[in-house]
């Protein structure tokens, strides 16, 4: 139970500063960007900057079927749970499905083939300079927990301590994110 | 050199599977524009993956014969490297978006085509402006219409101007007049000397200008079946007392802006009204704001005498149905039986009904298969079945033919039909105007915002 509730609060951090420094950053440079100094990530740059917006877009559409179907006029809070559990399955194949469309229409534009053409791009905007500042500390202070602190372990334990730690930290990389992105103007 | 040869090319998704594409020996010449014709689920999409190279790499499977495109050997050609010959347009445009906004995306293309960085953006923009889709630049993809979005798709294809073209459905969601435009742009391309595979089920729109037509049955290729029209069936007498549904200057809002303003119509009992109008004129809205996904902020709609503008979707089931855009990608159960039969196991409709809707759009043998290993097509008989399973007095269909074959739409218009006949309403926003003659009896157009109806058929 402790071990799937971090799993779970660990993917739904990394959703979150995903999303938080990508309403901060402009997903087309962002993926540009990784394209130019990391091609063989700039897929994993291009499903995590889809990622919120199309999970977002997946839910509205999977509740949208849900009213149309007449299972959304149940009303409270055990009601919402329900259909909330009720979409997990299909929100998760959903985005399975995305990440396999993502990647089949990257190559089927001819990414991968080694000739990617490096277009000019303007100087990054202030908020843009906040997030990629947060995402480097954020990078930063991975690496030295990592290294130091808590080695990476592909089957991690519950452990309590390193547990509370990681909470402690997702909240902080939360928060820290959510200022960020609340307290300046998004990019239309 | 023949821009496309296969021999005894096979694919199928799972060994001991049936082959999705069964020995297809094809040529195809530059200069040549081939269609590929057969009914839904038939292996045309699959025959042009395998042609681009996507399977079996992204979906796996296994693959038999040889085949070259452009020079290269399907066998050892990476997709990258074919994707550098051969222009590929997913039948769902949804799919091939990679980038946030329309001219970054459509420069993408050129950037993996190695084309100078300074021509980029100039190349992007013509691209756009040849399919009519300029005005889209700046905005975001994923608040384009369905039509929209395929007009980016296309321009991302045919903007690095590749040898070959592969094109699945490429007109299912355009209105008539960028259809034609890009239909003689296909033509000026192949008098180019490009090479273009087709994979249609509107032949009236490319029909006129291709070379050769090729039919696919069960994977295999065929001689192709003669297709006629949709035959408009009899209208049903509509009755002259009050009528079933009611518009009255009803506006439909998408964000904050006013879409529709002041739409006032209204259909009598076994009416039926095609909605007509250009991509991104708000059909979708209009048709999304009936059904009650979207807030009504002024007018009414009236259904069988209730005014439903200040109720949400869930209120105005089972008496509205409405079958959104795209609907294969919101399907929510494991089985397409289970996923037909939701809405009447919730609401208490008559689940023999169901049942039968599942033969009439040929879905029994897929009844125990989940949706997300169906085809498009089949993924919107699904949506079209669980819609009309709710047995709706007014029946909302917003582009209910994409993936559909000439036989599955003459379904389409004949239950349509058996609608009304049994006093129903239904509304369907299409472009595909064989559609509208042979299934409605006025026309709803919309212009500018504004909703002009007539009483004549389409």
């Amino acid at each position: 139970m402790l071990y799937g509730l971090v799993a779970g609060a660990r993917l739904a951090t990394a959703i979150l500063a995903t999303a938080a420094f990508l309403r901060l950053a402009d997903p087309d440079r962002t993926q540009a960007l990784a394209s130019r100094v990391a091609p063989r990530s700039a897929l994993t740059v291009a499903l995590s900057a889809r990622l919120a917006p199309t999970l977002r877009r997946d839910a509205n559409g999977l509740r949208e079927t849900l009213r149309l179907r007449g299972t959304g006029a149940e009303r409270g809070q055990r009601a919402a749970i329900r259909q909330g559990t009720r979409l997990i399955e299909p929100l998760v194949a959903s985005s399975l499905e995305r990440g396999i469309d993502i990647s089949e229409a990257m190559v089927a534009r001819g990414y991968g083939a080694g000739r990617l053409t490096r277009l000019p791009e303007v100087p990054l905007q202030r908020n843009e300079q906040v997030a990629f500042l947060c995402g480097v500390v954020g990078l930063l202070v991975a690496v030295v927990l990592l290294v130091g602190v808590a080695p990476y372990e592909i089957y991690p334990l519950a452990d309590p301590i390193a547990t509370s730690t990681a909470f402690v930290l997702a909240g902080l990389t939360l928060g820290v994110s959510i200022v960020a992105a609340g307290s300046l103007r998004t990019r239309p | 050199m023949t821009a496309i040869v296969t021999n005894d090319l096979r694919f199928r998704y799972r060994t001991e599977a049936p082959w999705s594409v069964d020995g297809a020996s094809l040529q195809v010449e530059p200069g040549e524009i081939v269609l590929l014709e057969g009914k839904s689920g038939s292996g045309k999409s699959t025959l042009l993956r395998v042609l681009a190279g996507l399977a079996p790499a992204f979906h796996g499977g296994e693959a038999a014969g040889e085949g070259l495109i452009a020079g290269l050997d399907l066998r050892t050609a990476q997709p990258a490297e074919i994707a550098q010959r051969a222009g590929f347009l997913f039948q769902d445009p949804e799919t091939q978006v990679v980038m946030a906004e329309p001219l970054r995306d459509v420069a993408f293309s050129l950037q993996c085509h190695g084309a100078p960085a300074e021509t980029i953006l100039a190349s992007a923009r013509t691209a756009l402006e040849r399919i009519n889709a300029a005005h889209l630049i700046g905005r975001r993809i994923d608040q384009l219409s369905a039509g929209e979005r395929q007009r980016v798709a296309l321009a991302a294809v045919l903007a690095p101007e590749p040898a070959v073209l592969l094109l699945d459905e490429p007109t299912a969601q355009l209105d008539d007049d960028t259809a034609c435009e890009l239909v003689g742009e296909l033509r000026r391309l192949a008098d180019l000397g490009l090479a273009i595979v087709i994979a249609e089920h509107r032949h009236d729109r490319v029909g006129h200008l291709t070379d050769r037509v090729i039919g696919l049955r069960h994977g295999s290729l065929v001689p192709p079946n003669a297709t006629a029209p949709l035959t408009p069936l009899a209208p049903v007498t509509a009755s002259t007392g009050p009528p079933l549904v009611k518009l009255d200057r009803l506006t439909a809002k998408r964000g904050d802006r006013a879409i529709v303003r002041n739409a006032t119509a209204s259909l009598q009992p076994g009416q039926v009204a095609a909605l007509l109008g250009a991509n991104g004129g708000g059909k979708s809205t209009l048709l999304r704001t009936l059904a009650g996904l979207e807030p009504t902020p002024s007018g009414h709609l009236v259904v069988d005498g209730r005014d439903l503008a200040p109720t949400g979707a869930e209120s105005r089931v089972p008496l509205v149905a409405f079958v959104p855009q795209d609907p294969g990608r919101t399907l929510l159960c494991d089985t397409v039986h289970d996923e037909v039969l939701l809405g009447p196991r919730t609401l208490g409709c008559d689940l023999a009904v169901a049942e039968q809707l599942l033969a009439a759009l040929d879905l029994v043998h897929l009844a125990n298969r989940n949706p997300r290993d169906c085809s498009v097509g089949e993924r919107e008989r699904v949506a079209i079945a669980a819609g009309f399973a709710l047995s709706p007095q007014l029946l909302l269909l917003d582009e209910p033919t994409r993936g559909m074959d000439l036989a599955h739409r003459a379904t389409l218009v004949r239950l349509v039909r058996e609608h009304a006949a049994r006093g129903g309403c239904a509304i369907v926003a299409t472009h595909d105007l064989d559609l509208a003659r042979a299934c409605a009896d006025c026309r709803w157009l919309l212009v500018d915002g504004q909703l002009e109806t007539a009483g004549e058929a389409p």
